[in-house]
C-alpha cells in the first residue's frame, strides 16, 4: 500500500496514476537512497553548487576575440548569445578540435561557425544527481544552468566533483603513512 | 562495502585512467596539435628515454593559439616540466586529493622508473563515484522534472 503524495488516498503499490485525483504516481517507484552521500546527491540541488556567472559572447564575435577572452580569464568555456538566447557554447576543447592549426586562418571567423550549438542544459532547481547523469553520460565538463528557460550560471564537473570529495571524509585526510609516488 | 573503503584500498588504476599518449620532447606544437585532434586526447605526455619530462595539455594549447606563439617551436620550450604525477600504488582517495588540492584536471601515473602508464581525470574520477552510486545517479529520467505538483500540468 502506497499514499498518494498529492491527496493522501491510499493506492496499492505499483499504480501507475491515482484513482482519486489521477496524478502519476510514477515517482513512488523511483530508486530510494541508501546512503548518506546518496541522499545529498538527490536531495541537494543545482544551485547549492553556486553556478558560476557565465561568460557570454555574441554569435559574431571572431574567433580570435574568443580565445583571448577564455585565456585572459581563465576560462574552459563561454556561453554564445544571439539575441539574449543561449545559441552555443564554445570550450577550448572546441579550439583543439576545430580551430587546431587552421587557427591562423580561421580566427575572423564568427564563433558561431564553432561553437557546439544548443548545448544540453540543467534547471538550477533540479537534483545534483541529475546534473550528475547528464554531464557522466553526455560526457560533459560543463553544463549551462537555467531558471525559467533563462541562462542563470554555470556548473563544471569540478563543480561536482568537489562536492563530492567534500562529503567523503577519507578523502580530506587520506592516511599520511601509505605509499606516495616518487 | 562502503565507498570510503575502496577509495581507501583501491589503486588509482580502477579510476579509469586512459592510456598515455608519449611524444618527444622535439615534437613540434604543430605536430602536437595534430596528434591530440586526431586521438581526440585532451593531454600528451612529453618523455625523454621513456622517462616523464613533461605534460602539455589542452590548456597550453589554448594558451600558444590565443598569443600566436610559432607552430614550429618545439614542445620542451612550451611544456609544463616535471607535473605533479601519482605513483601507480597509491589509492584512489590520495589521487583524489592531490587533484582536489592542486585543482588538477588530470594526473599522469608513473611507475618505479617514472614512466607513465596511464593518465587519471576528473571525468574517470566522477565514473568511478558514479559507479558506487548507481542507483541514483543512472536511474534519473530525461526531464528533471517528470511530475507537475497541479492537475493543469505547468
Amino acid at each position: 500500500m502506497v499514499l498518494c503524495p498529492f491527496c493522501g488516498a491510499e493506492e496499492i503499490d505499483g499504480a501507475d496514476v491515482c484513482q482519486q485525483c489521477q496524478q502519476p504516481l510514477d515517482d513512488l517507484t523511483d530508486p530510494q537512497p541508501s546512503t548518506d552521500l546518496e541522499r545529498f546527491l538527490v536531495r541537494d540541488k543545482v544551485y547549492m553548487l553556486e553556478p558560476r556567472k557565465p561568460v557570454t559572447v555574441a554569435a559574431h564575435t571572431p574567433v580570435a576575440n574568443v580565445l583571448r577572452t577564455l585565456y585572459d580569464r581563465r576560462l574552459g568555456c563561454v556561453m554564445v548569445l544571439e539575441d539574449e538566447e543561449l545559441v552555443g557554447i564554445f570550450s577550448e576543447r572546441d579550439a583543439l578540435l576545430r580551430l587546431n592549426t587552421d587557427y591562423a586562418a580561421l580566427r575572423h571567423r564568427p564563433i558561431a561557425e564553432f561553437m557546439t550549438p544548443s548545448p544540453e542544459t540543467v534547471e538550477s532547481d533540479a537534483s545534483i544527481a541529475f546534473a550528475l547523469h547528464k554531464m557522466d553520460v553526455g560526457g560533459y565538463r560543463h553544463l549551462p544552468v537555467t531558471a525559467d528557460g533563462k541562462l542563470v550560471g554555470l556548473i563544471s564537473i569540478r563543480d561536482i566533483f568537489r562536492y563530492i570529495t567534500d562529503r567523503l571524509p577519507g578523502v580530506q585526510q587520506p592516511p599520511a603513512a601509505a605509499g606516495q609516488g616518487p | 562495502m562502503d565507498i570510503r573503503d575502496n577509495l581507501t584500498s583501491e589503486t588509482v588504476e580502477h579510476a579509469y585512467p586512459t592510456p598515455p599518449l608519449a611524444v618527444h620532447p622535439q615534437t613540434t606544437v604543430r605536430q602536437a596539435l595534430e596528434l591530440m585532434k586526431a586521438e581526440h586526447a585532451s593531454c600528451l605526455l612529453v618523455c625523454q628515454q621513456g622517462r616523464l619530462e613533461g605534460i602539455f595539455t589542452e590548456r597550453d594549447a589554448l594558451r600558444l593559439l590565443a598569443s600566436d606563439a610559432d607552430l614550429d617551436t618545439p614542445l620542451e620550450r612550451v611544456m609544463v616540466r616535471q607535473p605533479s604525477t601519482v605513483h601507480r600504488t597509491v589509492t584512489v582517495a590520495e589521487a583524489m586529493q592531490k587533484m582536489t588540492s592542486g585543482g588538477y584536471r588530470r594526473l599522469p601515473i608513473v611507475d618505479e622508473q617514472h614512466r607513465p602508464t596511464g593518465l587519471v581525470s576528473v571525468k574517470g574520477m566522477i565514473r568511478y563515484l558514479c559507479e558506487h552510486f548507481p542507483r541514483v545517479v543512472y536511474n534519473q529520467p530525461t526531464v528533471a522534472h517528470p511530475i507537475t505538483h497541479q492537475r493543469e500540468g505547468p
